[in-house]
């Protein structure tokens, strides 16, 4: 059976640590920036769940204009990463994030779903929603999408966050959840 | 300036800061060279765009410029 997963309790059911981690959404790791840093990660994630989401709060270190947000799995540092035109990166372009010379408020967010992240005989598609702002005026809101396309195919253990360009800033954060189908 | 990596470890809750490889260096130094040239690159397509769009705007593009532009639009936009 695909779904072991009661829907529909009863009063006075007892739930098993089974039953209660295939509850909906699961926390897998939250990590925020004390200080400015290269990059931003959660490793070690389980294959027991059916899908990822990934929620990232980032904000770039230098002044450069529109920096992108970028994303690898598993340190795959090479130029695995395809985009919707069918141009190939070494890290995925998942949108952009607020540069350090506005106000200190601002901030930019993606929302990340990797669906069948942990297959281990299909390779990997992924949605983003970015907002981003960049200064009083300018802002950037889309949806970005992308393949991963590594040499094996592989599950995702490890979810890493980083800039374009300079580091990311003290304050960015990065949560990863679980999903259950 | 060295770079760090910092991690998060899901199964034990402990953060670590790792330090760069030379090799790793290596690569976000090609990054950051690559992402400046393509905002460079991406700047002057957007002050040339504004500048033809201005001109449209007043009427005083060409014929030529409107049906290159457009044919780099439909060429942009293929399925």
């Amino acid at each position: 059976m695909a779904n072991s997963f009661n829907a529909r309790w009863s009063a006075g059911d007892v739930l098993t640590a089974v039953e209660l981690n295939k509850v909906g959404l699961v926390f897998v790791g939250d990590t925020t920036l004390a200080v400015d840093t290269a990059d931003i990660s959660v490793a070690s994630i389980p294959s027991g769940y059916a899908h990822l989401l990934i929620v990232a709060s980032l904000r770039n270190s230098g002044a450069t204009n529109n920096p992108q947000a970028k994303m690898r799995f598993n340190d795959d540092t090479g130029a695995n990463y395809v985009d919707a035109n069918g141009s190939t990166e070494t890290s995925a372009h998942i949108g952009y994030m607020t540069e350090d010379d506005i106000t200190p408020d601002a901030n930019a967010v993606q929302v990340v779903v990797v669906p069948f992240y942990a297959s281990t005989t299909v390779k990997k598609t992924f949605l983003s929603a970015s907002a981003a702002r960049f200064g009083i005026t300018t802002a950037d809101q889309a949806v970005y999408s992308g393949a991963w396309n590594p040499g094996s195919v592989a599950a995702i253990t490890k979810v890493t966050m980083l800039p374009g360009v300079n580091s990311l800033n003290a304050g960015s954060r990065l949560t990863v959840y679980g999903m259950n189908d | 300036m060295p770079r760090f990596h910092h991690v998060y470890d899901a199964t034990t809750g402990q953060v670590s800061t790792v330090r760069f490889t030379v090799e790793e260096e290596a690569e976000a130094d090609a990054r950051e060279a690559a992402e400046l040239q393509r905002q460079q690159q991406s700047e002057a397509e957007r002050a040339r765009r504004r500048t033809l769009a201005e001109k449209f705007r007043q009427g005083n593009g060409t014929e030529a410029e409107t049906q290159a532009e457009l044919a780099k639009v439909l060429e942009e936009n293929l399925p």
